[in-house]
Formats: structure tokens, C-alpha cells, sequence
């Protein structure tokens, strides 16, 4: 009988060993990669430019052009490019997942409650979907250094799919100085904080 | 009459396009209403509904881990995927309501612990009107405990609804019904079931005995995040699956999965009538190129390539210079360099890339850039430890218009591959001499363990790790891995061996415990080198692996543009004592001769490497192994193996033969940048000591096959990345 469970415990048996070189490269793959920008950084740079972030990266990209209707196109170090106007992104291109608003005639600061446009999703594919932006609230104050500051939170929704994602948008004296939002729902929220150089 | 026809055939025309179109228009929202759609795992670790398997599979190169609690049971299952067509895995299930053993002083209260290993067969694809039929086994080769044999079908009956039908022989025999099969044979009549050891094929009991069947629901909830929720009528025949007869108060079951991301979901059952059951699953695809990033870190433009250029048409000396100064910047050591006429000729090692299409193109992508305008042809050849390994030349002109256009070379037309040109080192010009010796170093926490055996289930140790590699030339080189413990839970460990064989693996535990302290667990000095363009060699003395210590070598026959080789090694080692420094075991003085022939093949369609060793083990015993690999485009290998010898079962022990998988992961899947380094990991049922080989490290295989003809062919593409 001892001889039998003998058997069944080498059965069970297993060895293995792992070595701190694998914990090396798990913790590079979990590792969050951040960019402090400082006044230092900010004086290093030619050109205006956006921070963006998400959970795990952060990334630069830098002002290429500004078109008559207040589009911004923001190029990113692997030719990523991403348009906003008044902080929201109408265009990205070369992101994992893109989004494109058909319609650039459209200001999260002029409209007072809600407004609707389409959009194509990309990777996975949605042509012409209905979005709806809708304006949760409205917050305005000066900050300690007498700055304007005006807080503006929105619901994006896209019925067809039933997305639904929450995202705000903070304009200091009347710029757009942060955002969050999220381009698709295969993506994790971008915080989109931008840095002008007039 | 005519405009009639004229109006219907418009009409055809226009409602096929807007069929066609319809769906091609649906195809992209669903991706968003029902994301992460690939099917979830059941309680018993493979693809299924919640007890009952179905006919589903993940995509090739997936793997997946399953955890679920469902009592008695507690059960993690390892799954992989080597063909769109084949499951299998592998589990361990706790069992809270038995004892490991009725001895406490051999398992104290430990609860029994099982592992079994379980494979599906897809039989015939999904079409439009046909299901999905698979062919599966459970519990295939262990005690018995949870064996079940099932043919099962699924069909996908709306976007959001999967359907499966099936019937079961063993553990799935719930209903108890007449077994069709009697029709055929009165050997499926009866079932032994049961086998209490494990370890074999108990071919004649499968689709034996009564049968049962067992159908189920998996609906997916339209824009919930891949929300779906199962509904099934359990086939598992509750009476006979445990020693215990477990309660059973419902034949449905029911619950819901939850995918957290496209890789993790958990799950939540209500089974038996009776029973919560919660659980989760990970799963990644890891054989595609760039299956877990995005993109990997660009190839290097230089800056001021005009200056360079006119710095480097000055003199041959100083294009030397410039190639190792910029190659060495990208990890790639310049060893010889030529310039003949207007060929610049460059052998270069490097430890960065494990795809050699990718370091020679990013080879020759430097030395594009940095070569002086009358340099027509580049030829770069790569070495490896004193190994050559391949050599490509390209028409520079035709090589940068590819590169700008993204375009693959056609092989022996834009790139010409050939085997490894040996020319004594004295015939290149430019000739750097290392500074040897060499000494690479790594130092870090290893973490070994030991688990499921009958002193509990796991044990094991925190180790501080030195690993080394000394270069006392080129082609000269000793490797070593020392470790030292720092904390363990190895005191109660003593399983001893019962094999009437030569202890030479089953000590396992001995030599585990001696190394609680410092331990020298490889000490092997190398010498590589190469007869020919096709022949390998090395030999090898020292501490060879944990248990052996010895000298020997290999030679292998490995033609450059074809997909075999032939191997040949012989060992003579002496056991090591149990406290892993140099000493030999004094009381046992276990010494042998062990060596084998080697075949290989690589099938260029399917990407299997096929082994076959033949020759005397370790043990003393002859025979022959077999491994089956299959390596997928990101270097993501799966292997099985078996062994056959010329010991009887007796002399084996439990499971006749010796048998076992591995998998092997390129950890530059995981990472924007390139790496050679892996992760690999392999486990044997059952450790016994027939059919075990020597372990010694930087087997000629492993070198000569990173690159071959057919990997050029295959990662081709990857020229520019």
C-alpha cells in the first residue's frame, strides 16, 4: 500500500525553477513608462506640443500644423498623428485603434448641452456610426495663480454599439490645458495635456 | 416582356449587392456589440460550457491558463493550442473531500491531489449549414480519476447564440443510456475505470461502458462588454467521477463569464442544484508576429551620413572603423572585416536578435548607410560562439530601394543566402583582437519549487543566482550557474526513490535539499568549432548539469539549405553528490557512458520539428526518444516527447515509459525591443529514471538551427524591421 501511494506522490511531482532575469523582463513589461515634463523640458522644445498618456505609457507629440477651422495635427515619434479642436480628438492615424469625426465643424466649448455627429471607428472597423456628446456639467474658477479655469464633462455615446464613456475637458483662460477622453472602445481613456509656445 | 426581364435582373443585381454589402456592414459593429468573443473555458480546464466540453478552439500558438473552484474541486488546468484543430492540457485538481493518503505520516491531512491531461480533435469544420464536431478525451493517461471520452458539436446559431450537442462515454455517462457503440464491438460493453496508479493509456476502455449525452446554451449579450451567460444540461455522471459520490440536485446548470480584457475573464456558476462554482482564465496568443505589441523599436538612422561618407572613402581603415563603431552602437560586434573591390565583406556575433533575417538586416542597414558610394555589394556573415552561421549579399542600389519601399527581397535574386564561408581569419584585413578573456554576468533571486507531492503541495526555496559566461577566446568559454539559498520551506521534504533503477533522476529530492545552501549547479567548460560549412562540433568538460558531472562531446551534420540534420554525442559522467559542489557521490559512485545518433527534420509546410534519439541513456538503458516541435513565426515553440527503452514496466515504475511536453517563449513577444532571451518551461508526468538524457548546456541543435535556409525563407518579410 505504501509502495502505491509511493507511486502516486512521484506521479504528482513536479520541479521547476525560475530565475530573476524573467522577473527582469515581466517587470519591463509591466513597467509604466513616464515622461516628467518640467520647465526644463518645456524650454527644450522647438514647437508646441501635447503629452499623452494612458495607464501604462506616456508619450510626446509635437505641433505640425493649425488649420483655418482651429485643427491642431499632433505628430507623434513613430509618425502617429492625432487632429484635435478645442482639446477633443477628431482624427487619429497610426494608433492601435483610430477614430474619425466626418464632421470638423464641431466645438466642445461653444455647444451648451449635447451635439451630434458620425464617426468611423477603425481596427475593428464601424463606417458612419451617430455619436452623441453629451454636456454632463459646466464648472468655471480662478485657480491660486488668478488663472480662469473652466471644467467641462461630457458623456460620449454611440448607440449602435452601446458605448458609453465619460470624459472631461479643463480650458485655462479660455485654451485647452487638459483632457480625457476615450477614442475607442477597444482603447484604454487618453489624458491628452498640452503645452502651447507661442 | 424584355424591360420586365430587364427590371428583375436589376432587381437581383441590386439585392445581392445590398446582401453583400448588408453584411459587410454588420460584420465591423459586431466586433463592438459582442467584443472579445473568443469562447471561455469550462470547469474542466478545456473549452466548453461550464461542465460540459463543446467543439470550439482557440486560435494555433494560443495559451491559456483556467483556475476554477468547484466543490469538491479545486482545479488549475495549463491549455495549449499547436493547430487550430487540437487542444490540449494539462491539470492539477484538488480534492477536499479525500485524503491524500490514509497514512498521516506519509501525506499528514493533506487533501488528494490529481493531475490529468486531456486533448480535443476537431473532426470537422463549422460551415454555414454544418456544426462544428470535435472528438475529445479527459483524464487521458492518468489514475483514471476523471477519465471521459465525448464527440461533441457546435454550431454558431445567431450572432450572439452558440449551440452545443454531444455525447459522452465515462465521466460524462450521466443519463447512464445503452452505449451505441455496442453495435459495432461487445468490447465497448463494460469499463474499468478507476486505474488507481495512472501513468498509461488505458486504450480499451475508451468509449466504453454506458454513454451519455449533454447539450447546452452560450449566449452572448449584445453591448455588455462580452458579457455571455452559459445554460447547459450537465453530462457528468456525478456517482462514479470521485471516490466519494458527490450530491447532485439538478441536471442544470447555469452561470456567467466576464471578460475583464481580451485575455482575462472569470466566471460564475451555479451547478449541481447545489453548488457556487467561481473561477477565472488567461489566455494569450503568442505564435503570431507581434502578437502581444504593437510594433517593435525601429531600425537606426544615422545622423550626418553625408560626413560619414566622405570620412569613410577616404580609407578602408576608417570604413573598419566606422562599421564597428556603428554596429557596436546597435549590439552588433564587428569580428572581421574585407573590402574587395567593390564588395564590403563584414563577419559579425551579436546576442540581441533571435530572428537572424532582422540582424542582418539591420546589419546591412548600417553598413548601407556608412559605406562610401563606390561599395556596390554588402556580404555580412554571422558567427555565433565560434560558429558560423549564415552569409547574405546584396546589390546595395537594389537594397535600399527595396528598404524605402518596404518590399521583401526575393531570395537568390536581391539577397543571396548561403552557408557560412569559413576563411581563415588571417585573409580578412581588417582583423580586430578582442580583449579577452570575456566575463559576462548576471546576478539575481531564482525561485524553485516543488509541488503536489505527498509531503504537501508545495515546497521550495528562494535562491540568490549567479549566472556567467567566461570567453577565454573565441570559441573557448566556460559557463557557470551558482546559487546561494536564502529562504525555504524544505524541511518537511522527503519523499524518497523507489526505483530499482540507477537513482539518476529520482533523487530529486536529495539534491534539492543539499543545495538548501550554496550550490554550483553547471561549471562546463566549451570548445566550439566547425569542420565545414555543414559540420559542428564541440566538446565539453566540467560540472555538465545539477546531477552530472563529466566530459564529452557532440559533432552535427547540418547542411545549411536543407531541413535535416544528423547528430551524434557521447558523455562520460559521474553522479554528482547531493550538496551541488565538485564532489561525486562517494557511497553510490555511479559513473556511465551514455550517448546517442540524433535525426532531425524540420517540415517547411507545418513548421514540426521531428527528433529522434537513439543510444544508451543515462540510466544504462537503450532506446530511442521522439519529440514532436511545433515552432511558430514568433518563435513560440511547443514540444511534446516519448521514450522507449529496453527496460521492462517493472523496472520503469508507474507509467511504463518515459513522456512529457515543454513550451518555450521568446520574451521579445512581450516587449517593444528585440531579445534572444526566453522563458521555457517543461514537465514530465511522472519522474522516474528510464530514458533520461544528459542536460549539458548549449547543445549544438540549439546553435546550428537558429539559422538555416528555411528561416530565411519564412521570416523574409521581416527584412526591414
Amino acid at each position: 500500500m505504501i509502495k502505491r501511494y509511493l507511486f502516486i506522490s512521484i506521479l504528482f511531482t513536479s520541479c521547476s525553477s525560475l530565475d530573476y532575469s524573467y522577473f527582469a523582463d515581466i517587470k519591463n513589461y509591466y513597467s509604466k513608462n513616464r515622461i516628467q515634463v518640467d520647465q526644463s523640458f518645456i524650454d527644450k522644445q522647438n514647437y508646441s506640443f501635447i503629452k499623452v498618456s494612458n495607464s501604462k505609457n506616456d508619450a510626446i507629440f509635437a505641433l505640425s500644423t493649425i488649420d483655418q477651422s482651429g485643427v491642431y495635427e499632433w505628430i507623434g515619434s513613430n509618425y502617429e498623428s492625432i487632429k484635435t479642436k478645442d482639446g477633443l480628438i477628431i482624427e487619429t492615424k497610426g494608433l492601435r485603434s483610430d477614430i474619425k469625426f466626418y464632421s470638423y465643424d464641431i466645438s466642445i466649448k461653444e455647444n451648451t448641452s449635447s451635439f451630434e455627429s458620425q464617426i468611423n471607428l477603425y481596427n475593428p472597423d464601424l463606417i458612419f456610426a451617430n455619436i452623441t456628446l453629451r454636456r454632463d456639467s459646466f464648472t468655471s474658477y480662478k485657480n491660486s495663480k488668478g488663472s480662469e479655469m473652466t471644467v467641462l464633462k461630457y458623456t460620449r455615446i454611440v448607440p449602435e454599439i452601446g458605448w458609453k464613456a465619460k470624459e472631461s475637458y479643463i480650458f485655462k483662460n479660455g485654451v485647452i490645458y487638459k483632457s480625457v477622453q476615450q477614442i475607442n472602445p477597444m482603447l484604454e481613456p487618453l489624458e491628452l495635456s498640452f503645452y502651447f509656445k507661442y | 416582356m424584355l424591360s420586365f426581364l430587364w427590371c428583375f435582373k436589376l432587381l437581383l443585381r441590386t439585392s445581392l449587392i445590398c446582401i453583400f454589402l448588408s453584411s459587410y456592414l454588420r460584420a465591423a459593429p459586431d466586433d463592438y456589440i459582442y467584443p472579445f468573443k473568443e469562447y471561455s473555458y469550462s470547469n474542466y480546464g478545456t473549452l466548453g460550457l461550464i461542465q460540459n466540453p463543446n467543439a470550439r478552439f482557440l486560435d494555433e500558438g494560443s495559451l491559456g491558463f483556467s483556475w476554477s473552484h468547484n466543490d469538491p474541486y479545486l482545479r488549475g488546468s495549463l491549455i495549449a493550442y499547436p493547430f487550430n484543430w487540437l487542444e490540449v492540457s494539462y491539470q492539477y485538481v484538488d480534492i477536499n473531500n479525500q485524503l491524500y493518503s490514509p497514512y498521516k505520516s506519509f501525506s499528514g491531512n493533506q487533501s488528494l491531489k490529481d493531475k490529468s491531461f486531456d486533448t480535443k480533435i476537431r473532426l470537422i469544420k463549422e460551415s454555414y449549414l454544418l456544426p462544428q464536431i470535435a472528438i475529445g478525451f479527459r483524464d487521458l493517461a492518468g489514475t483514471g480519476l476523471f477519465s471521459s471520452e465525448f464527440i461533441v458539436a457546435s454550431k454558431n446559431l445567431s450572432k450572439g447564440l452558440d449551440l452545443t450537442v454531444g455525447m459522452g462515454w465515462g465521466n460524462l455517462s450521466g443519463q447512464s443510456i445503452k452505449n451505441p457503440l455496442l453495435g459495432i464491438s461487445d468490447r465497448f460493453e463494460t469499463r474499468s475505470g478507476y486505474s488507481g496508479l495512472g501513468g498509461e493509456f488505458n486504450i480499451n476502455d475508451y468509449f466504453s461502458g454506458p454513454a451519455g449525452y449533454f447539450f447546452g446554451l452560450e449566449y452572448y449579450v449584445p453591448k455588455f462588454k462580452g458579457m455571455r451567460i452559459k445554460l447547459e444540461y450537465d453530462g457528468t455522471n456525478y456517482k462514479t467521477e470521485s471516490a466519494k459520490p458527490i450530491s447532485q440536485d439538478s441536471n442544470l446548470n447555469f452561470g456567467v463569464v466576464y471578460p475583464q480584457s481580451k485575455n482575462l475573464s472569470y466566471k460564475l456558476n451555479f451547478t449541481r442544484g447545489n453548488t457556487i462554482n467561481f473561477g477565472f482564465s488567461y489566455k494569450l496568443n503568442l505564435g503570431k508576429k507581434n502578437a502581444q505589441t504593437v510594433s517593435k523599436e525601429k531600425q537606426r538612422q544615422i545622423k550626418n551620413t553625408d560626413i560619414i561618407k566622405t570620412v569613410t572613402s577616404r580609407s578602408d581603415q576608417n570604413l573598419y572603423k566606422a562599421a564597428f563603431k556603428y554596429l557596436s552602437d546597435e549590439q552588433i560586434f564587428l569580428q572581421r572585416a574585407n573590402i574587395n573591390n567593390t564588395e564590403l565583406e563584414i563577419v559579425f556575433a551579436q546576442a540581441k536578435y533571435r530572428n537572424p533575417v532582422i540582424a542582418s538586416g539591420r546589419t546591412l542597414n548600417i553598413l548601407d548607410q556608412i559605406a562610401p558610394n563606390n561599395i556596390t555589394t554588402l556580404k555580412v556573415q554571422e558567427i555565433n560562439g565560434g560558429v558560423g552561421l549564415y552569409s547574405i549579399s546584396v546589390d546595395r542600389n537594389t537594397f535600399a530601394r527595396d528598404q524605402k519601399l518596404f518590399l521583401a527581397p526575393k531570395l537568390d535574386t536581391d539577397a543571396f543566402i548561403e552557408p557560412f564561408n569559413i576563411n581563415d581569419s588571417k585573409n580578412y584585413k581588417f582583423n580586430p583582437q578582442g580583449k579577452y578573456p570575456v566575463f559576462f554576468h548576471t546576478i539575481g533571486p531564482n525561485l524553485r519549487s516543488q509541488i503536489g507531492g505527498p509531503d504537501g503541495f508545495f515546497f521550495g526555496d528562494i535562491q540568490l543566482k549567479s549566472s556567467s559566461e567566461l570567453l577565454i577566446r573565441r570559441g573557448l568559454s566556460i559557463i557557470s550557474e551558482i546559487s546561494y539559498g536564502l529562504y525555504d520551506n524544505m524541511d518537511d521534504l522527503k519523499l524518497a526513490s523507489d526505483s530499482i533503477l540507477p537513482h539518476v533522476r529520482t533523487d530529486i529530492v536529495k539534491y534539492l535539499k543539499g543545495s538548501r545552501n550554496l550550490g554550483i549547479e553547471r561549471m562546463q567548460l566549451n570548445k566550439f568549432g566547425q569542420i565545414s560549412p555543414s559540420i559542428f562540433y564541440k566538446f565539453s568538460a566540467g560540472i555538465l548539469e545539477t546531477m552530472f558531472s563529466g566530459y564529452g562531446g557532440e559533432v552535427l551534420f547540418k547542411p545549411f539549405d536543407k531541413n535535416y540534420a544528423i547528430g551524434a554525442e557521447a558523455w562520460n559522467v559521474y553522479q554528482r553528490n547531493y550538496d551541488l559542489m565538485f564532489g561525486v557521490l562517494d557511497d553510490v559512485d555511479y559513473k556511465t557512458t551514455t550517448g546517442h545518433l540524433s535525426l532531425y527534420y524540420h517540415e517547411p509546410r507545418t513548421d514540426i520539428i521531428f527528433k529522434m534519439k537513439g543510444g544508451r541513456f543515462l540510466a544504462q538503458d537503450s532506446g530511442i526518444s521522439f519529440e514532436f516541435t511545433r515552432e511558430f513565426y514568433s518563435g513560440f515553440r511547443l514540444s511534446a516527447f516519448f521514450t522507449l527503452t529496453d527496460i521492462s514496466e517493472e523496472e520503469f515504475g508507474e507509467g511504463s515509459f518515459d513522456k512529457g511536453f515543454s513550451f518555450f517563449i521568446p520574451l521579445e513577444i512581450f516587449s517593444q525591443s528585440f531579445s534572444n532571451r526566453s522563458f521555457g518551461w517543461g514537465l514530465k508526468p511522472i519522474t522516474r529514471d528510464g530514458g533520461a538524457v544528459l542536460s549539458h548546456g548549449h547543445n549544438l541543435w540549439g546553435v546550428a538551427h537558429k539559422s538555416h535556409k528555411h528561416k530565411f525563407n519564412r521570416h523574409i518579410q521581416d527584412f526591414y524591421d
